[in-house]
C-alpha cells in the first residue's frame, strides 16, 4: 500500500533533500578541514530541525551558539531523541537515496554526505522552509564545531 | 502579516469589543490560576465582565482593554471611571456591599501623584479621594446643566454626566462604604500579554511545558465559557475544575498522549473538500447528509494528520501504520462483499457497499483498537477513512475502482 498523500507530502524527500543539503553545507563551512558530516549525522536533522516541536528552543540561537550552549537551554530537546530518529529512519534513508540519485547530495568514500547544491533559491529559503532550513544551519554548524561525529552523538544520548 | 492585514477593517468592525470580551473570558482564567483560596470560582457577563466568588465573597471586576502602546491614563475626569462607578451603582440593589469588593482593571497606568493612588491598596484612607470625587461629579452636572441652559451643543460632559449624577445621589455614608469597597489595577497586561501571566501561575510544572499547558487549557476554558451563557453548565467555573483540567493536560502531555485538536472544529467557510468523497458515496447511493458529515470528518482528520506531522515528523509513521490497520479492517469487509456479490444485481450492491461505507463511519472507530491510548474521539478513523476514500486505497462499491475509472 502506497503512503498516504498527504503523509507524503508532510515528508517528501525532495523537500527533506534540501534541508539535508543546507546541514552538509553548513557543516562543511564550519569544520576546520572542510570536512563534510558522518552520514549518520543526518539522521538527526529530521526529529531536531525540520519537527516543529523543538523550533521554540532556536529561537534567539545563531551559528554561534553551539550545541552545548543549545542543550544547557533546552535540555528536554534530547527527550526520546533515539526513539525519534529510530522512527524517521525510513524517511531520512529516503530522502538521502533521492538526493544522491538527483544529484543534491554525494555519499563518499569515507561515509560522509558532501551537499552539492551551491545556493537555495530565495523563493525556498524566505518560504515556509524558510524557519527549517535555518535551524538545519544552525545544527550543522554546532555539530561542526563539536569536533567529531561521535561527541554530536554523545551529547544528544544517541551514541551508537 | 496574514493577508487578511491588508483589508480594511472599515467603520463596522467589531474587532475591538471582540477582543474586549476575549480580554474579559482570559483575565477570569487568570484570576482563577492566581486564586489563593480553593473555592474560588469566576462567573463572566453576570454582575460585572468579571465575577470572582471566593469564601462567601464577591470580587466584581470591571475591565477596561486597549492595544495601544500608550492608553489614555485613567484620571478624576476619566470617562472610563465613571462609567465604572456607575456600572457598580446600577448592580448595588443586587449585592451585599459588606460582602462585595469591585475592582477596576485597566491596561492604562494611573499618573503618578493622582488622587486616585489610594485605590491602589484596599487599606488607604479615602476621605481627600471622596472629597475630590464629589467635587467633579457636581462639576460635571453643574456644567451639563449650564451648557443645557444656554443651549450649547454638543452639551458639556454627556458622556458621564448620568455616571456622576448617579454617583451624587448616593448617600454620603453609603458613599464612603462604597469607595472604601473599591480598587483599581492599572497597567493590567493586555491581551497578547495575558497568556504569559496565565503561564508563569503554573508554577508546578517545568517552564518549558508551562505555554503548552497554557494552550490547551485556554482552548478548554473558551468552550466552558461558552457553555457557561448557554447554560450547558454552572454559570461559575470553578478553580477545582480548572486545577483537574491542568493535570488532566499536564498527564496528557507528560505521557506524550496525544490530544485531539479537532473535536469541535468545524471546516472554514471557504473549504472545498475533496470531489472524490462524494463520488465514491453517490455510487452507494449515501444521501447528501452522509455526504456532509465525510467531508466534515475528512477535514478534521487531515487537520490532525497534519498538525501532528508538522510538530513532530516522526509521527508520519505512526499515522502510516495506523492507515493500514484501517485499510485491512475495510478490506476484511469489502472482499467479502465483493466475493458474495459477484453476481448480485447492482442494487444489491449499492446496499451493500453503503453498509460498509456506514460501518466506517459508525462503528469502526468503536472496533479498531483507537490510534493512541487515550484517544476516545470518532473523527480521526471516520476521516482517515475518507483521506484513503480520496486516494482509492479503500472505497463502498464492490466495483469502485472500475467505476471511477470511468469518466464522472
Amino acid at each position: 500500500m502506497m503512503t498516504a498523500r498527504d503523509v507524503f507530502a508532510e515528508t517528501n524527500p525532495a523537500f527533506f533533500c534540501v534541508v539535508f543539503a543546507q546541514f552538509c553545507r553548513s557543516y562543511q563551512q564550519a569544520q576546520p578541514v572542510k570536512r563534510p558530516p558522518a552520514a549518520a549525522l543526518i539522521y538527526l536533522v529530521v526529529p531536531i530541525a525540520i519537527s516543529e516541536e523543538l523550533a521554540h528552543t532556536f529561537e534567539g540561537c545563531n551559528i554561534d551558539t553551539g550545541l552545548a550552549v543549545w542543550l544547557h537551554r533546552s535540555p528536554r530537546a534530547v527527550a526520546e531523541l533515539a526513539k525519534k530518529v529510530n522512527l524517521t529512519l525510513e524517511i531520512t534513508t529516503a530522502a538521502i537515496r533521492f538526493g544522491c540519485v538527483t544529484g543534491t547530495l554525494r555519499l563518499t568514500g569515507d561515509g560522509d554526505l558532501e551537499s552539492s547544491l551551491t545556493k537555495i533559491p530565495a523563493s525556498v529559503t524566505g518560504g515556509v522552509a524558510g524557519a527549517a532550513l535555518k535551524r538545519a544551519r544552525m545544527l550543522g554548524a554546532w555539530a561542526a564545531a563539536m569536533g567529531s561525529p561521535r561527541a554530536v552523538l554523545e551529547a544528544l544520548g544517541v551514541s551508537v | 502579516m496574514s493577508s487578511a492585514a491588508y483589508i480594511d477593517d472599515g467603520s463596522h468592525s467589531a474587532v475591538s469589543s471582540a477582543l474586549g470580551f476575549y480580554y474579559q473570558s482570559l483575565y477570569g482564567l487568570l484570576s482563577i490560576v492566581r486564586a489563593s483560596q480553593d473555592d474560588a470560582a469566576v462567573c463572566l457577563e453576570r454582575l460585572d465582565d468579571v465575577e470572582i466568588l471566593t469564601n462567601g465573597q464577591s470580587l466584581l471586576s470591571q475591565l477596561k482593554h486597549s492595544l495601544s502602546n500608550k492608553p489614555a491614563a485613567v484620571t478624576l475626569s476619566s470617562a472610563a471611571l465613571w462609567k465604572t462607578l456607575k456600572a457598580w451603582i446600577d448592580v448595588l440593589p443586587a449585592v451585599s456591599l459588606n460582602n462585595t469588593r469591585f475592582q477596576l482593571v485597566t491596561v492604562a497606568p494611573i499618573p503618578s501623584g493622582s488622587p486616585l493612588e489610594v485605590l491602589l491598596d484596599a487599606t488607604s484612607p479615602r476621605a481627600t479621594l471622596l472629597a475630590l470625587l464629589h467635587d467633579e461629579a457636581q462639576r460635571v452636572v453643574d456644567e451639563h446643566q449650564a451648557g443645557r441652559a444656554a443651549g450649547k451643543h454638543p452639551v458639556p460632559h454627556a458622556d458621564r454626566v448620568a455616571s456622576c449624577a448617579a454617583y451624587l445621589e448616593l448617600d454620603h455614608i453609603f458613599r464612603e462604604k462604597f469607595l472604601s469597597r473599591i480598587t483599581v489595577q492599572p497597567a493590567a497586561s493586555n491581551i497578547i500579554q495575558i497568556p504569559t501571566e496565565i503561564a508563569k501561575e503554573l508554577k508546578s510544572f517545568p517552564p518549558e511545558r508551562r505555554e503548552a499547558i497554557t494552550g490547551k487549557l485556554m482552548e478548554w476554558w473558551d468552550l466552558q465559557v461558552v457553555y457557561s451563557f448557554c447554560d450547558k453548565r454552572d454559570r461559575a467555573i470553578s478553580m477545582l475544575e480548572v486545577q483537574q483540567k491542568v493535570a488532566e493536560i499536564a498527564g496528557e502531555l507528560e505521557r506524550d498522549e496525544l490530544l485531539a485538536d479537532f473535536q469541535f472544529v468545524t471546516p472554514p467557510g471557504d473549504h472545498i473538500p475533496s470531489s472524490m468523497i462524494a463520488r465514491q458515496l453517490q455510487l452507494v447511493g449515501g444521501t447528501d447528509g452522509e455526504v456532509q458529515a465525510a467531508e466534515r470528518e475528512e477535514w478534521r482528520a487531515r487537520s490532525q494528520r497534519h498538525k501532528w506531522l508538522n510538530e513532530r515528523v516522526d509521527m508520519a509513521v505512526r499515522i502510516h501504520r495506523y492507515d493500514q490497520l484501517l485499510a485491512e479492517a475495510w478490506r476484511d469487509k469489502h472482499c467479502v462483499m465483493v466475493e458474495t456479490h459477484a453476481n448480485a444485481t447492482e442494487d444489491a450492491k449499492r446496499v451493500s457497499g453503503l453498509e460498509i461505507f456506514r460501518w466506517s463511519y459508525s462503528h469502526a472507530h468503536a472496533q479498531i483498537p483507537p490510534f493512541a491510548h487515550n484517544w476516545s474521539t470518532t473523527y480521526y478513523v471516520r476521516g482517515s477513512y475518507q483521506v484513503l476514500a480520496v486516494e482509492q486505497e479503500v472505497g463502498w462499491h464492490p466495483d469502485y475502482k472500475a467505476l471511477l475509472a470511468k469518466k464522472p
